[in-house]
């Protein structure tokens, strides 16, 4: 294997794969980058099986094969390296000789042909969609995802493609956050992704120049496509909790409420409530204001804000950092709130459109 | 008073046709003799385990000339004249019949000169013979108990090995020794000194001299008033314990009683403070007016009624409960030099001290108590706000000053606080253990009982005053074993209250729609199953009280993460934290929070000193 290539190509690739390389890992090799000239290509590739991620490096090259590079080696070396032409040579016993400028390093390597192969996903019908879009479809929704394993299809955020609109759903018992958008394919499905490979092509498709992701999968692997480089990645198996039973359709509150102010009282109100005892905020909601309360033994804080109340007056508990996680990521700048009893959830929604849907259940206090 | 034989009406009443089995007895009924004639000094000579002979020598009343001949008579006694006298005991014999017992099986002879006569008694009995001269002999009593038995050949077969039978006289002169510091105890076993009280009523030499330094050292003196119940001696301090109940003495009214109840009330007392299968040790003598007794029930008497049990285990137990609670913090006051520190002790042991009665009464509810509760609940909310201005110091991140400025204004000189005071932190270990270096001592903190701890205390209250928080969830269905079905289902009002919002699904599933909140985490459903599979075992649901504390107990444990690195924050708040709590020095199944060890050890270690 010996081919020349630029620091920055090759610094922009190593970071694009490094993401799949897992650092726990029983097998040593996975800890490794694999780097492979074959069919007039150069690849990169780094899994940790359950992930994978595949690109597509430029460069001259002078002659094929394969070898394994521990990638956190490579990636400080090649940061390192000055910026000019890189030049790659595999020796005999799998050394990586590299040599940029008057630098030149002999890596010892391990055989690339023992690196586990991607799995293939060949699928008739690829889905492509917006950037952007699916970026902010990832963000609006990642911090909704179950962080512990007790059920684990809640790991994963739900995927559901139906009458040209995509749905982003991820739910944790607490809440629920699902985001919604168009697309021109007339294409139906339904899989859950890990959560990890979500938010690793978060930042991948950030560091990308496309415009577009193209979607594919098969019976257990789905395939992000993004210009040259691929991300493979496991399906969850098992089926979904079923959304639309959770999210109620009528309530007996409407409240119009000005993102910004409310979350600034939000966090403001949360200030009293440091490292466990009460993480609540009480919200009582009544002649067109909105009263936030909240009190520990640090103090209290007693926050209003003047809002659109159209039904009930309603008293309700939050766990503040959900309403917070929540508020953060929505651009508008009004929305609507729902409820029906004190122990029922709270819906958010946009003022105008469907875009989102946030649900977060309340919590039961006793007031003394 | 007098010896004279009891008429036989009274005779018949009391009488308990004690029979000696062995040399214990004979032991056990000579020196409560000898207690009973005013002796400040019993000696005890033992050969062969007593099968050989039994010497007990006392400088005691001694016996009048005239009466020597009634002594020996069966229900002949000067302790009391007619029934009712039973009702004013205080002597630890009553019946009249022990020495006429002793000398029907045993060589017997008598050495006496009482102290209102020149001119004293030496009696020799052997079976029927009896031989009585007149001789000169310093003031008291001798007995000289010989061949035991010999006319019993059939029980003098059965009789233990000379040193088993040594073993229980130890222990019965152990035994009657404590509960009588007064008199100084002597016992010789085969020529060897075992036991050698100073008798200068102080109780704490006395146990100094049966059981040593180390247990000497590891108990504490307490005294509980609580009319018309007064008690004395030692508890031993909850980080020292033994795997058995064998060195639990229970006396009442300085008679060694064995009282399963009252060892039982006192080993409550010390719940959520010891481990599992270790036992605390005391030393009490209880004073309970005599009326309120019958010491009647058993013929060696170490059974025992009393009028009003419960009532009297119930003031046992809050007693000593309070007492060991108290004694953490009452620790320091040899370590404080300053007048004022000492002052503020005072306050504090004095304010500590009410909430903890009003809460461990808590089981039988009144409104009275709920309405102290919240009031002193709300005194220290309102005290709270007072430290954080004062405390507000950017510059203040090292935990010291703020354990100190703490020390300033508020009242708790606890001794964790006293600990923790002027140390600093160095790190924490095997992701475990917190290290805290002091001047010439360190601190090591379990992470892990420390945050039991907290837990279990901040739950406990917020049960109490039903201000569990609970989190709503997206429902979730759990199918149970039909007998954990009922658990749950037949304790929802309980669960309830600990934060888990349950409804019946039908066909052994439940549904929960709510779980509870400790300490800024919400809980996920996965603890119900932990705790119902937690308790299934153990189950008494009968005790609510107890039926609850175990769900807050093992929600506490489950809710814990083991392994976890902390940053210094957390640290920080989770020390902070500690020293808050009610009874900070171990977790709730007994384990240390912290343990001290001295630049000492460490020295000796490594052969410095």
């Amino acid at each position: 294997m010996n081919f020349i290539t630029t620091k920055d190509d090759l610094l922009h690739s190593v970071n694009i794969v490094q993401k799949a390389v897992s650092n726990k890992t029983t097998l040593p090799i996975l800890e490794g980058i694999l780097f492979k000239v074959m069919d007039n290509t150069i690849y990169l590739m780094g899994t940790d099986l359950e992930i994978g991620i595949k690109t597509e490096l430029p460069g001259k090259i002078n002659s094929q094969g394969s070898v394994v590079i521990s990638a956190k080696l490579i990636s400080e070396l090649v940061r390192k390296l000055p910026d000019d032409d890189v030049f790659l040579e595999l020796n005999e016993n799998y050394i990586l000789n590299i040599k940029c400028l008057n630098s030149e390093f002999n890596i010892q390597g391990q055989n690339g042909n023992e690196f586990p192969q991607l799995p293939e996903v060949h699928s008739d019908k690829e889905i492509s969609i917006n950037k952007e879009l699916f970026k902010s479809m990832i963000k609006e929704t990642i911090f909704s995802v179950a962080k512990n394993e007790n059920i684990p299809i809640l790991t994963g955020e739900l995927i559901e493609i139906n009458d040209g609109i995509i749905k982003f759903v991820a739910l944790d018992g607490y809440r629920l956050a699902l985001r919604q958008g168009k697309i021109n394919d007339n294409i139906e499905l339904s899989e859950v992704v890990p959560e990890r490979t979500l938010s690793e092509l978060y930042r991948i498709a950030s560091l990308s120049t496309l415009d577009s992701v193209q979607i594919s999968h098969t019976k257990n692997q789905i395939l992000f496509r993004l210009g040259q480089t691929h991300i493979v990645s496991r399906l969850l198996e098992g089926e979904f909790m079923n959304y639309n039973q959770i999210i109620p359709q009528n309530s007996t509150t409407k409240v119009k409420v000005n993102v910004a102010e409310l979350l600034s009282s939000c966090e403001r109100a949360s200030l009293m409530v440091r490292d466990g005892k009460s993480n609540l905020i009480k919200m009582n909601f009544i002649n067109n204001i909105l009263e936030i309360k909240s009190n520990s033994e640090m103090g209290t804080v007693n926050e209003q804000i003047d809002v659109e109340i159209e039904g009930e007056s309603i008293k309700i508990a939050f766990n503040s950092t959900y309403f917070i996680d929540v508020l953060k990521i929505i651009s508008d700048e009004e929305i609507l709130l729902e409820f029906t009893t004190s122990v029922s959830p709270c819906v958010i929604k946009p003022n105008q459109g469907s875009n989102y849907t946030y649900l977060i259940l309340p919590v039961r206090y006793i007031d003394h | 008073m007098a010896i004279r034989v009891l008429d036989k009406d009274t005779a018949d009443k009391i009488a308990a046709g004690e029979v000696i089995t062995d040399p214990t007895a004979v032991i056990k009924e000579l020196i409560e003799n000898s207690l009973d004639a005013h002796s400040t000094r019993i000696d005890i000579d033992v050969v062969d385990g007593g099968k050989k002979s039994m010497t007990i020598t006392d400088n005691g009343d001694g016996i009048l000339v005239d009466e020597v001949y009634l002594a020996f008579d069966r229900h002949a006694t000067s302790k009391i004249n007619k029934l009712d006298d039973l009702n004013e005991l205080t002597s630890l014999g009553f019946r009249g019949e022990a020495l006429s017992s002793i000398a029907a099986i045993s060589k017997i002879t008598m050495k006496t000169m009482s102290r209102q006569e020149n001119i004293g008694s030496l009696v020799k009995l052997c079976g029927e013979q009896r031989q009585v001269q007149k001789r000169s002999f310093s003031r008291g009593t001798s007995i000289r108990v010989e061949d035991l038995f010999y006319n019993i050949p059939a029980r003098l077969k059965h009789m233990k090995k000379g040193n088993d039978l040594s073993k229980d006289i130890i222990q019965l002169v152990e035994n009657l020794a404590l509960s009588h510091p007064n008199v100084s105890f002597s016992l010789n076993v085969d020529g060897r000194h075992t036991i050698r009280t100073p008798g200068d009523n102080n109780l704490h030499n006395c146990i100094f001299s049966i059981f040593g330094n180390e247990f000497g050292n590891n108990v504490i003196d307490i005294k509980y008033e609580n009319k018309p119940l007064l008690i004395t001696g030692y508890i031993g301090k909850p980080s020292y314990t033994r795997n058995n109940r064998k060195h639990q003495y229970i006396f009442i009214n300085n008679r060694f009683v064995q009282d399963n109840k009252i060892a039982k009330a006192i080993e409550e007392a010390y719940e959520n403070m010891i481990m599992i299968n270790q036992h605390p040790v005391f030393i009490l003598n209880i004073s309970i007016p005599p009326h309120m007794l019958d010491v009647n029930v058993h013929p060696s008497k170490t059974k025992i009624k009393i009028l009003n049990e419960s009532l009297v285990l119930l003031l046992i137990k809050d007693g000593i409960k309070k007492k060991v609670r108290e004694s953490s913090s009452v620790n320091i006051s040899h370590q404080i030099k300053n007048n004022t520190a000492q002052i503020l002790l005072d306050e504090y042991v004095q304010e500590k001290i009410t909430p903890i009665t009003s809460y461990s009464t808590n089981t039988i509810v009144t409104q009275t108590q709920t309405q102290t509760q919240t009031q002193t609940q709300t005194q220290t909310q309102t005290q709270n706000p007072k430290q954080v201005n004062k405390n507000v110091n950017p510059k203040d991140e090292q935990i010291i000053s703020k354990f100190q400025s703490n020390l300033d204004i508020s009242k708790d000189v606890s001794k964790i606080l006293q600990d923790f005071n002027d140390t600093t932190y160095i790190g924490q270990i095997f992701f475990t253990y917190i290290l805290f270096e002091g001047k010439d001592f360190i601190l090591i903190v379990d992470q892990h009982a420390a945050h039991e701890r907290i837990l279990f205390e901040d739950i406990t209250i917020k049960v109490k005053n039903g201000s569990m928080v609970t989190q709503q969830i997206i429902p979730v269905n759990i199918k149970l074993s039909p007998s954990e079905y009922q658990l749950l289902i037949s304790n929802q009002q309980l669960f309830y209250k600990v934060g888990f919002e349950l409804e019946e699904f039908g066909d052994n599933t439940i549904c929960i729609r709510g779980v509870p909140i400790f300490l800024n985490k919400t809980q996920d459903h996965k603890l119900l199953i932990d705790i119902i599979e937690d308790i299934d075992t153990k189950i008494d649901s009968s005790n609510i009280a107890k039926f609850e504390e175990m769900i807050i107990r093992s929600s506490c444990k489950k809710a814990i993460k083991a392994n976890e690195k902390l940053s210094y924050k957390e640290i920080d708040s989770l020390i902070e934290q500690l020293t808050l709590c009610d009874y900070p020095y171990t977790c709730p199944h007994g384990r240390p929070t912290y343990v001290r060890m001295t630049k000492n050890e460490f020295e000796k270690k490594f052969k410095r000193i």
